[in-house]
């Protein structure tokens, strides 16, 4: 099993997860949608996700692996946070648009 | 560790408190922060605690950990002095403010002494999560909206990046660890490019969180909007604790790189000074203004970690952090007086300031003249430490951030002509009416004026005795 992940090579998957990040951060600079921005986030980390199982597996070594349980843990406390904070302005402005929060610039 | 400990206790005691009676909150949180503060001092002057110091290669508390452990805390236990007039019109959130705050404190304690990236990246989140409830803690006022959703986006984003930039670090090097990192980097002469652009996206993570130029859009809106107590533990720990960390990972985990990443460095330094100072002339508003003073700030400390491997760079960062929390913490004490109390945050509020209340002036005046680094205050050696650290190696920025402190003395004093030479609109007011009775009545809050004097004289000490800091580390 083993021997056929690794018959692909990893230049491969630093391409592919390199893509999918990208893709993420185009999202967050451009989407308008606070909830579309916050999924781009998430696209963003498991982007990470990815490649560090992808290099655990080709280094043989476990950290990257117990690192990938650390960030999906994180992920899952900062959405809940995020998703808080934008529950509170749906409630004050009924929308999740954040080109209307351009209020503190003076 | 011990102090990390004590901490986390009290503010799990705090949550609880805060269920039943408000107002030993106040009190208990001080008492641990102070218990801590104590611990900490135990552990770096003292014969120490003897256990706890390190685990398992994942965080090591060292003289430096302790001594920004020390920092940080003196920081918040000022704030938490502050926060009797600060929080007053908070009911039934009092205690998770507390909780919050002291839950972030001990994300800034690992981020002082991680010495593997996946502390790092858990003591950063551990540090910002709590705080992005709290920029939003006002939940019907628009602007801390605003400022929450931000800084919960921008941190967020943040993250990732950083994230990125450590997974390709690991893939080079095959470990989170610092010191095998720095060993597989060697003298750096055979880096490939995945650590190199690793290495860049580290930078630019960090750069976001420590709110330096082009990175830092997102932090004058956080600053202005997030509740002015919040705002103050943004300036000073969050700011130590990025700090601590940046200098940490490049002079732990790359110094071998350096030939490659001290020429982004220094160029984000010199774009952070200048853009910084430019921008704060043409600030209105208090808070704002500050804002654009910390991320100057910034600037000025990205030269301790250009200046890594020079003898005297932890001192001159150590020594810079605590003279600049200090300050930024009297001035926001002041402030908070004064804005919550006329209803209103721009310069004008402070006008003819000096007349109707001297004490608050001064207290002003000195963090202000601190932080422009004017001599002979401890803000002043703090600059001269850091500028001497890395005039060796970078002379050309130097220069220019002598120039930057020039032009932030502008505004820096824009403020206090305004305590001293203009008139108040009371004054106007009664001087019109004769006769009128004049209502503007301006007190000092009692926590306030305790926590401001603390912070004056412990500026004064650091100003008349530089060298007690310095023998920490």
């Amino acid at each position: 099993m083993l021997e056929t992940i690794r018959s692909i090579p990893i230049d491969y998957y630093v391409y592919y997860a390199t893509v999918l990040f990208v893709i993420g951060v185009f999202g967050v600079l451009i989407r308008r949608n606070a909830i579309i921005v916050l999924m781009c986030i998430e696209l963003m980390l498991n982007a990470v996700n990815l490649l560090l199982a992808a290099f655990s597996t080709y280094l043989s070594d476990a950290q990257g692996q117990i690192m990938v349980f650390f960030i999906m843990v994180v992920a899952a406390a900062e959405a809940a946070v995020g998703l808080g904070i934008l529950v509170m302005i749906y409630r004050n402005t009924k929308s999740t648009d954040i080109s209307l929060l351009d209020k503190l610039r003076n | 560790m011990t102090a990390l400990l004590i901490i986390f206790l009290t503010a799990l005691a705090v949550l609880f408190v805060g269920l039943k009676n408000r107002s030993w909150l106040q009190p208990i949180a001080l008492l641990g922060t102070l218990l801590a503060l104590g611990a900490t001092g135990y552990d770096l002057l003292g014969p120490g605690f003897g256990w706890g110091g390190e685990y398992a290669s994942m965080f090591r508390f060292m003289p430096f950990a302790y001594a920004f452990s020390g920092v940080a805390i003196l920081a918040t236990a000022l704030i938490i002095g502050l926060s009797g007039w600060g929080f007053r019109n908070l009911n039934s959130t009092l205690g998770d403010h507390y909780g919050l705050i002291l839950f972030s404190l001990c994300g800034a304690l690992i981020m002082f002494s991680y010495t593997n990236l996946t502390m790092l990246f858990l003591g950063i989140e551990i540090l910002s999560i709590p705080l992005y409830v709290l920029a939003g803690s006002r939940r019907d006022d628009p602007a801390g909206n605003e400022a929450a959703l931000k800084y919960f986006l921008m941190g967020a984003f943040a993250t990732g990046i950083l994230l990125f930039g450590m997974t390709l670090v690991y893939g080079s090097t095959a470990s989170f660890d610092l010191a095998s990192i720095s060993r597989a980097i060697g003298n750096g002469d055979h880096m490939p490019g995945m650590l190199k652009v690793g290495i860049l996206l580290m930078i630019m993570g960090l750069s976001f969180k420590v709110s330096a130029v082009p990175f830092h859009f997102w932090a004058p809106d956080v600053y202005q909007g997030s509740p002015n107590l919040i705002t103050a533990f943004m300036a000073t720990v969050v700011k130590t604790a990025g700090f601590a960390a940046f200098y940490r990972l490049f002079s732990i985990a790359f110094p071998g790189a350096e030939g490659f990443w001290s020429i982004p460095v220094a160029m984000i330094a010199a774009l952070t000074m200048t853009v910084a100072n430019v921008t704060a002339i043409f600030q209105t508003d208090f808070k704002r203004m500050m804002a654009y003073s910390s991320i100057s700030h910034a600037g000025y400390l990205l030269l301790a970690v250009l200046a890594i491997g020079t003898a005297g760079a932890d001192q001159a960062l150590l020594f810079y952090t605590l003279t600049y929390s200090l300050a930024t913490i009297c001035a926001f004490g002041a402030y908070i007086a004064v804005a919550e109390q006329r209803g209103n945050g721009s310069f004008s509020a402070f006008n003819g300031l000096s007349k109707k209340q001297p004490l608050l002036a001064a207290v002003l005046t000195l963090s202000m003249l601190s932080l422009a680094g004017i001599p002979p205050l401890a803000g002043f050696f703090g600059k001269y430490f850091l500028f001497t650290a890395a005039f060796a190696k970078y002379p050309w920025l130097i220069v220019l951030a002598v120039i930057n402190s020039a032009v932030s003395i502008y505004y820096y004093f824009k403020i206090i002509i305004a305590m001293y030479f203009v008139r108040s609109q009371a004054e106007d007011d009664s001087s019109n009416v004769a006769g009128e009775m004049n209502n503007d009545t301006l007190t000092i809050p009692v926590g306030v004026r305790w926590a401001v004097l603390i912070g004056l004289l412990l500026i004064a000490l650091l100003t008349l005795a530089p060298g007690i800091v310095y023998g920490l580390i």
